[in-house]
């Protein structure tokens, strides 16, 4: 049973500026089901439109993710450069940061872990593998962890 | 060009140090001379002086002479007692003075002065004898007689003495011009000689400064053409990892949409379409694997500067490689030998194990077929001058050799070269999969580690010898 009770269904915030990922990501949370609202922003500075209520989500309103996806490589703000300034910012420091790219560099893994990233993951190359990661995404993050 | 200008500088200074070195002999050889003349000119002068003093005492003689014949007053001998005492000296002076030299005529003058100056004394002795007999009838014209043959005498010894002055005169007047000459030809000759060596010692300085002008410039744009050629490699290995990292993403979502398109629409696709997908898919998988691969290869050049190596245990280092592939290992029944070693090296643990790992990856790829693979690796030091390829600066150094041996199916030592090119293969992928970058990746580390690794020949499979410089 989920822990997050269905009024209240988990926050995922994926940052990444390639549609086809976040189709391909919103494919796979939708035919493995999970329980949770997933957003999507196009980069780097949009995460903090998003979190502040500003610009293009202002009608929304300030919204406060309980998981945020993170590309590495985007325009105008990069991941490590968002991942540097919510660590960094009292309101938001809490929110746990998956790093989720292309990059397999052990340098760049280690650096982002070192920066406060809660999970480094590989985009694998197949849809299956897909699949898989974002079915694990699922089960740890919405099922298995307590978000705050 | 060049050859000419410093054959010339060569010949410049060599002309400007003959130069010198003629100054040098010609003055001395000028000096002596003139000094010679010099010295002929005082004897000249000398035998003029002592000439002039005998006829000086020769007169001083008469003089005292006279007196006493006038008064009878023995004090008027003083000056002729004196005279005759100085005339013997003079006379032989003057004769030592004339004695050397080659002119007979005045040898000849001189002795004839000689017999005058005896002869006026004889006669001046007759004189005062005469004198003092005043009362003999013939006195005065004894007196008178002694007195004309004296004056004769003296006449003759006068003329004597002019004609040696004249020579000598003529003498000293030859010399002084010859002296003159001489003066006026060494100052000459010599100001030409000094001209030529200053200007000769100028052009040669004028060309030297030329040629280190040149060679500085000639420095200055070898140390730009390094820092270009530098710069550019460091460009071109971003390029290549930016470029490999960059093409990575769409290869992916290539590679995810046609798994998707296979998986989700396989009954509509048919058999002939599926194989073809595949294809498609496993063909992308090797591209991925290429990329990869290119991705570490130039990622090892990037990993900052070689000054932030700190120092590792190789054999640490070779434990922690072996305990990563601990499922391989014990999956192909390989035996490890290592003689565990401690030697201490510079370098980054990472690539040193990177290196360990490609080599026992390819001691386990490349086996003979059921037959257990066997690793050995032994370990020495050696000096730089033991090294192969090793520098002139390096045989001093002292350098680990680590010798890698399996017993697999070995590398023909024709290609001893071409195994450590990128992505160079010897074996078909079907055969043994792989994309050819491991010993290329090796060489990589090992230079970047400053040291060298090479095929060796070996009877049965295949040996490496690697050699990475002992740290202190």
């Amino acid at each position: 049973m989920p822990l997050i009770s269905q009024q209240q269904k988990a926050v995922i915030l994926m940052a990444d500026d390639d549609a086809d990922d976040r189709y391909l990501v919103q494919v796979a949370f939708e035919e493995n089901d999970i329980q949770c609202e997933l957003l999507f922003v196009e980069d780097g500075s949009e995460v903090f439109d998003f979190l502040m209520g500003q610009g293009k989500h202002e009608e929304k309103g300030s919204k406060i993710p309980n998981l945020i996806l993170l590309d590495l490589n985007m325009p105008k703000k990069d991941g490590k450069q968002v991942l540097q300034e919510i660590k960094a910012l009292p309101a938001y420091h809490h929110i746990p940061v998956v790093i989720f790219t292309t990059s397999k560099s052990p340098e760049d893994v280690r650096q982002l872990y070192k920066m406060g990233a809660s999970s480094f993951i590989s985009k694998p190359s197949s849809f299956d593998k897909l699949s898989e990661v974002v079915r694990n995404i699922g089960t740890y993050w919405v099922e298995t962890t307590m978000l705050p | 060009m060049r050859k000419q200008t410093l054959q010339f500088l060569y010949a410049s200074l060599a002309a400007a140090v003959l130069l010198l070195l003629s100054i040098g002999v010609f003055t001395f050889r000028s000096l002596r001379s003139l000094i010679e003349q010099s010295d002929a000119i005082a004897h000249t002068n000398k035998v003029l002086f002592q000439t002039e003093e005998v006829i000086s005492t020769m007169k001083d003689a008469e003089i005292g002479q006279r007196g006493f014949i006038l008064t009878h007053d023995s004090s008027f001998l003083k000056p002729y007692v004196d005279a005759t005492q100085y005339l013997g000296r003079q006379l032989k002076l003057v004769d030592s003075l004339t004695n050397f030299r080659p002119q007979v005529v005045q040898r000849q003058r001189v002795r004839r002065l000689f017999y005058f100056a005896q002869q006026r004394d004889a006669h001046i002795k007759q004189l005062l004898a005469a004198s003092l007999e005043p009362n003999r009838p013939d006195y005065d014209l004894r007196l008178i007689a002694l007195l004309n043959r004296g004056k004769a005498t003296m006449d003759s010894a006068r003329i004597v003495v002019d004609s040696l002055q004249q020579t000598e005169k003529l003498l000293l007047e030859e010399r002084i011009h010859h002296k003159d000459q001489l003066s006026a030809n060494t100052l000459g000759l010599f100001t030409l000689i000094s001209l030529l060596a200053v200007l000769m010692f100028s052009l040669a300085f004028y060309l030297l400064i030329q040629e280190i002008r040149r060679r500085q410039n000639y420095e200055r744009q070898l140390e730009k053409t390094v820092s270009d050629l530098l710069r550019t490699n460091q460009d071109l290995e971003q390029f290549t990892y930016v470029v490999s990292h960059h093409l990575q993403e769409p290869l992916r979502k290539l590679q995810t949409f046609s798994t998707r398109l296979v998986q989700k629409h396989a009954i509509e696709l048919g058999d002939n379409a599926r194989f073809l997908m595949e294809r498609m898919g496993s063909t992308a998988n090797q591209m991925q694997t290429l990329m990869a691969d290119l991705l570490v290869y130039t990622g090892l050049g990037l990993h900052g500067d070689t000054t932030d190596f700190e120092v590792q245990d190789l054999a640490v280092v070779f434990q922690k490689t072996v305990e990563n592939h601990e499922k391989q290992l014990s999956a192909a029944k390989a035996m490890v030998q290592f003689d565990k070693q401690s030697w201490p090296v510079l370098g980054e643990m990472e690539q040193l194990e990177l290196l360990f790992s490609h080599l026992l990856q390819n001691s386990l790829k490349f086996v003979v077929e059921n037959q257990r693979p066997h690793i050995s690796v032994h370990t020495f030091v050696i000096t730089g001058e033991q090294m192969p390829f090793a520098t002139q600066s390096q045989h001093d150094e002292r350098f680990v050799k680590i010798v890698f041996t399996d017993n697999g199916i070995g590398i023909d030592m024709q290609y001893q070269d071409k195994v450590f090119g990128l992505f160079q293969r010897l074996h078909t992928a079907d055969n043994y999969p792989g994309t050819g970058v491991g010993l290329a990746v090796c060489k990589r580390i090992v230079k970047r580690h400053n040291g060298y690794i090479h095929l060796a020949a070996t009877e049965v499979g295949a040996a490496f010898h690697i050699y990475l410089p002992l740290a202190n």
